[in-house]
């Protein structure tokens, strides 16, 4: 069996999106970044103003799985980009920083818009989380994200990337096999 | 003998640039100095539309600059977008910075080219200022 998805990764500005893509991508990454300014450029010398784009195959035992991964600005003033990414997209991956609690409230608001657009399954990756073992409780309770998985992982490490999305391949496997029964049950 | 302007008076400088370019082609109903990372750095335009426009320009030009790879070639120059009422061009200024007018459908595309194209060479020098005082 062969199966396309459409991933959309979001999260707030400097939360790790384009390093994650760029980790799990099988292909080399297509970006748009631009130099920062202002009090951004304090934080990275890069951000991402367009969208990005990457692919992940896995095959095993007669399936065939592609991930489309699209990456999306996440500064506030780039959320047209958001509606624009997010049409027919089949998974939604959040990116929480855990080593900067001042941005999970945007992660909430971010993880919000997208839930929206969408009942589609959904994954809340938190990143840098480093040795804390109570920050996916914290995270929960910070980013209530309707019906989300939670997980914790390194964007840096290709692995630890490719297995956050496969989580998330899951649970879009899940809701193609089940159809629509699947999303009445997670509703 | 040139001397180095104030973030103040580079966006003065800028705004007259763009004041230059409203007389010389009356057909345009806004303009801006959009930064590649999305902020509005100079404007004639009222100013709730210029943070949208300023994002807009900046994730637009950037997919631009990805057509002008798919034709070969580094750096996209200008994307005309032309529309039901109008135009809406976007002139590169240097790498970090794009120039974006709106314009009438009555307007001369060739000449709104020539005219932007020699403020993009005045703008050019005042972007790294403009930059520091959009985002302070």
């Amino acid at each position: 069996m062969n199966f396309t998805f459409k991933v959309v990764v979001a999260g707030p500005f400097a939360s790790g999106k384009t390093t994650m893509i760029a980790a799990s991508s099988d292909d080399p990454l297509v970006g748009t970044e631009a130099p920062t300014t202002g009090e951004e450029a304090v934080v990275k010398a890069m951000t991402t103003v367009g969208m990005e784009f990457g692919t992940l195959r896995h095959e095993s035992d007669g399936l065939t799985v592609e991930l489309s991964l699209y990456g999306v600005p996440g500064q506030e003033r780039f959320s047209f980009m958001w509606d624009i990414v997010s049409v027919g997209m089949d998974g939604f991956f959040l990116l929480v920083d855990a080593s900067r609690p001042e941005t999970w409230q945007t992660s909430a608001n971010i993880g919000e818009h997208f839930r929206g657009q969408s009942s589609c399954p959904i994954v809340v990756g938190i990143n840098r989380a480093g040795d804390d073992t109570e920050v996916i409780e914290k995270v929960q309770n910070e980013v209530p994200i309707p019906g989300a998985t939670y997980i914790t992982f390194d964007v840096v490490s290709p692995t630890s990337a490719q297995n956050a999305l496969a989580e998330l391949l899951l649970l879009m496997l899940e809701a193609e096999l089940l159809g629509p029964a699947a999303n009445e049950m997670a509703a | 003998m040139t001397t180095v302007p104030t973030e103040i008076e580079a966006v003065e400088q800028a705004e007259s640039i763009l004041a230059d370019l409203h007389i010389s082609l009356p057909m345009l109903t806004g303009s801006l100095v959009a930064s590649a990372d999305g902020h509005a750095l100079a404007a004639e335009l009222d100013e709730e539309r210029q943070r949208s426009l300023a994002a807009i320009v900046a994730s637009s030009f950037a997919l631009g600059q990805k057509l002008a790879q798919v034709g070969g070639s580094d750096e996209a120059e200008e994307m005309v977008v032309r529309h039901g009422k109008g135009y809406v061009a976007i002139f590169a200024v240097g790498p970090s910075a794009a120039l974006v007018v709106l314009a009438m459908d009555t307007i001369n595309l060739g000449m709104l080219k020539h005219r932007a194209e020699s403020a993009v060479e005045r703008l050019g020098p005042l972007v790294p200022m403009l930059a520091r005082r959009a985002t302070s």
